[in-house]
């Protein structure tokens, strides 16, 4: 039967259902079981991750109530299950577009069965969304299983990992102020802003009231203040790129 | 309704905006090709989308208009908003990003102590900060937006600025948090196109394809707003085309300025000193500005995106200057016209559109009107963010109800910043004759009075405390709060004191001064020397 499975999971409820068949079928096949997670790198505001976390969590109705999965470590509880079920579960992180990087690791691990959850969204969110459970079914070559949410699958899942075993938090490494850091920076952006500042400034007051005569002086044919103005736009580029040089330069050391 | 084809296009363009962040949103998650994954996207994106989000009213219609009335002088507010943008570059942008955090107030409670320290403080006055700008900021985008679908739709401003108001806010508060940067980022393309596009048919509808014809005829007109009573009757009596109007004004005004002769309208020495202070300092403590560093993955990222901005600005406002002198002398006799009818707002305000118009009809007029509602949108949209995050993360995550869900905390902010728009509207029905970037600039001074003091020192100076921090914030709102009133209500001097076009030849020093002194007044306890140290060294990369 199959060889290789492989199982797209988010930390969402769908995903824990995917996860919970392949897992099951591994059992009956002896296949080999890759869990993949996604971490898609957006530009996206706070506030706008928090809407779409929102609007992508689903609420899974069980016996004892309304359930909402999102979980941060997707990774460690398929394993975590999958160890309990005696399958072995090869966790895969990747960094990049959801459907294009579940197509590239089945390629990459020659999976011959890819199982997705469907993540049953209706309306302006599938509209906004879209749905990748049918972007991947459309779009791959190999079998496709869209398991649909249950609140028995997730539940079932999220029990392999009941007890403490989150993953115990390392304490950060305490950095040390380096004075000197601070000054070697000061000396890059506050020498820039001071340039530029003293043009800035300059240009500007020479344009004020008690002194027009000075910017009036013609130069080259137009008065000194176009000129200057010219110079304060064409000054902060030239101080932008400067300061980005330098920075990178000093980054790298 | 007096321009059916414009408003279509207004509404088109809008709903296109609308139509491709969603489309965009899908398409990221279900591609299966690679080929918008190039690591260098992000900062691109991020770079274009603060140009829509920096752009505003003040900056697409303000400037060229006001460069129309005035000449070289109206130029000063451009260069202030661009500079204020390396400013933010050059002081805050890297050790900010490098520290990591979401908004001013987690910046500032990052110094002063997580959930243990003393931070309550901080992060109240911060979110009063926040939303006091925020919502004043929305005024100009109100007013904008209420005059120049008055100049669409030939409606009255009170019903026009009730309806655009309310439908703006429900725009961003409703839908728009959704897509919100690639939004910007399609909006700030927009701006930047429909400027080019003014630039280029003006110089080849009157200067022969020649963008500097248009400096060199600058040199010899004389700014409308120059013109003297006399003049102006004679110019309207006799009528005719740009050139043989400018042509008569300069023979009957023949040692008047021209567009290009500075210090014309220009204040004296304390006034114009306010207002670039101001600008200099102002984007620095703009919370909607800020944010947008804190999209990227690190510093370098951070800055390869503000230099994108700086770039697209600088070539933006510099087109800018062309387009008003441009529109100056195409429109010399709508120009004259408008002041001699003592309508100096829509003159200055709507120079931009109308221009449009004359250039290309209602086509064009409303591809400009497009591109005006684009800035004030999406400006409108990273103010009510900005006090949505400030309202959800500082007052109730921070202080009303710590153990809230994320969607309890976004209902609140949200139901918070539709208040706030209706208090902007309000506003900008009192306000409706002042100028857009007037209102920008005295934005600009409140925040250089507030976030830029306090946000300087905490990157750059050890010795601050969070004593310091509240009582210059403090100090530096009230003040300029106290000051931009006092200009509203037209007001000659408060306490003495002459009342400035730009609070902050007051406030600036006063909150810097405030946070100086109580600083060196006060201590930090060890825990905060501690984290002082820590986040100094994580902000400067040691």
């Amino acid at each position: 039967m199959f060889r290789k499975i492989l199982v797209a999971v988010d930390g969402y409820a769908p995903s824990m259902c995917a996860a919970d068949k392949a897992v099951h079928v591994a059992q009956g096949t002896g296949a080999q079981v890759f869990a993949l997670q996604v971490a898609e790198e957006l530009p996206l505001l706070p506030e706008e991750k928090e809407a779409e976390e929102a609007a992508l969590t689903v609420e899974v109705h069980t016996k004892t109530g309304d359930l909402e999965v999102h979980v941060e470590n997707p990774l460690d509880i398929v394993t975590e299950f999958g160890r309990s079920r005696g399958v072995t579960v090869t966790p895969i992180k990747r960094t990049g577009l959801i459907t294009a990087t579940i197509l590239a690791v089945s390629e990459e691990v020659d999976a011959d069965l890819i199982v997705v959850g469907d993540s049953g969204l209706r309306g302006l969110k599938k509209l906004y969304f879209g749905s990748v459970a049918r972007a991947v079914s459309e779009k791959s070559p190999r079998p496709v299983l869209i398991m649909k949410t249950d609140p028995a699958c997730v539940t079932e899942v999220l029990d392999a990992i009941r007890g403490p075993e989150v993953a115990p938090t390392v304490p950060p490494v305490a950095r040390r102020l380096d004075p000197a850091a601070i000054r070697r920076n000061l000396t890059i952006g506050g020498g820039l802003t001071f340039a530029f500042a003293l043009l800035y400034f300059t240009a500007a007051v020479m344009t004020s009231a008690p002194y027009k005569d000075v910017a009036a002086r013609m130069v080259a044919g137009l008065p000194l203040a176009f000129w200057t103005g010219l110079a304060v736009l064409l000054g902060g580029v030239v101080a932008s790129r400067v300061y980005l040089v330098r920075s990178d330069h000093e980054g790298g050391k | 309704m007096e321009n059916p084809i414009a408003v279509l296009i207004v509404v088109a363009s809008i709903a296109l905006t609308i139509w491709i962040s969603f489309a965009n949103r899908r398409h990221t998650r279900t591609t299966s090709a690679f080929y918008i994954a190039d690591a260098n996207i992000t900062w691109k994106v991020n770079g274009l989308a603060g140009l829509g989000e920096y752009c505003s009213a003040a900056s697409f219609l303000g400037v060229a208009g006001g460069i129309a009335l005035v000449g070289v002088d109206g130029w000063w507010t451009a260069l202030g908003f661009f500079s204020a943008w390396v400013v933010v570059l050059l002081v805050i942008a890297g050790p900010l990003k490098n520290a990591g955090l979401f908004t001013v107030g987690d910046a500032l409670s990052a110094r002063f102590g997580g959930d243990t320290g003393n931070i309550k403080g901080i992060r109240f006055v911060s979110m009063l900060a926040t939303v006091a700008l925020c919502g004043l900021y929305l005024v100009p985008q109100m007013v904008g937006a209420g005059h120049l679908f008055k100049l669409l739709l030939g409606m009255e401003y009170l019903p026009t600025v009730l309806t655009v108001g309310v439908l703006m806010a429900i725009y961003v508060i409703v839908g728009g948090i959704r897509g919100t940067t690639f939004n910007q980022m399609i909006q700030g393309i927009m701006l930047w196109t429909a400027m080019l596009a003014l630039l280029i048919g003006v110089s080849v509808v009157y200067f022969n394809g020649n963008p500097f014809g248009i400096v060199a005829k600058a040199t010899e007109v004389v700014p409308p707003q120059v013109l003297t009573e006399e003049v102006t009757t004679t110019l309207l009596d006799t009528g005719g085309s740009p050139e043989v109007m400018t042509g008569q004004a300069r023979e009957m005004m023949p040692d008047a300025p021209s567009a290009m002769t500075p210090g014309v309208k220009l204040g004296d020495l304390q006034n114009q000193l306010s207002l670039v202070l101001a600008l200099f300092l102002g984007t620095l403590g703009l919370p909607h500005i800020l944010t947008r560093f804190y999209l990227v993955r690190n510093a370098s990222e951070a800055r390869k995106g503000a230099e994108l901005t700086i770039q697209t600005l600088a070539v933006f406002y510099a087109m800018a200057f062309l387009v008003g002198i441009g529109a100056m002398y195409a429109l010399y006799p709508t120009l004259v016209e408008l002041l001699s009818a003592g309508e100096v707002g829509k003159a200055t305000n709507m120079a931009v559109p109308i221009l449009g118009d004359k250039l290309a009809g209602e086509v064009f007029l409303g591809i400009i009107a497009a591109g005006a509602m684009a800035a004030m949108l999406s400006t409108a949209a990273g103010l009510l963010i900005a006090a949505i995050t400030s309202l959800g993360h500082d007052l109730y995550a921070g202080i009303l109800r710590p153990k809230s869900s994320d969607k309890e905390r976004l209902i609140f902010a949200k139901t918070s910043a539709g208040l706030l728009a209706v208090v902007s509207v309000l506003l900008a029905i009192w306000l409706k004759d002042e100028n857009v970037a007037v209102l920008v600039a005295m934005c600009f001074g409140i925040a250089a009075s507030t976030f830029a003091p306090a946000l300087v020192f905490a990157v750059w100076w050890k010795r601050l405390t969070n004593h310091g921090v509240v009582a210059g914030i403090s100090v530096g709102l009230v003040t300029s709060l106290v000051f931009t009133f006092a200009k509203f209500f037209e007001l000659p001097e408060l306490f003495g004191i002459p009342v400035l076009v730009n609070p902050a030849l007051y406030s600036v020093p006063a909150a810097v001064l405030t946070t100086l002194v109580v600083s060196l007044m006060t201590k930090q306890t060890t825990e905060d020397v501690k984290r002082t140290d820590e986040f100094l060294a994580l902000a400067h990369g040691s």
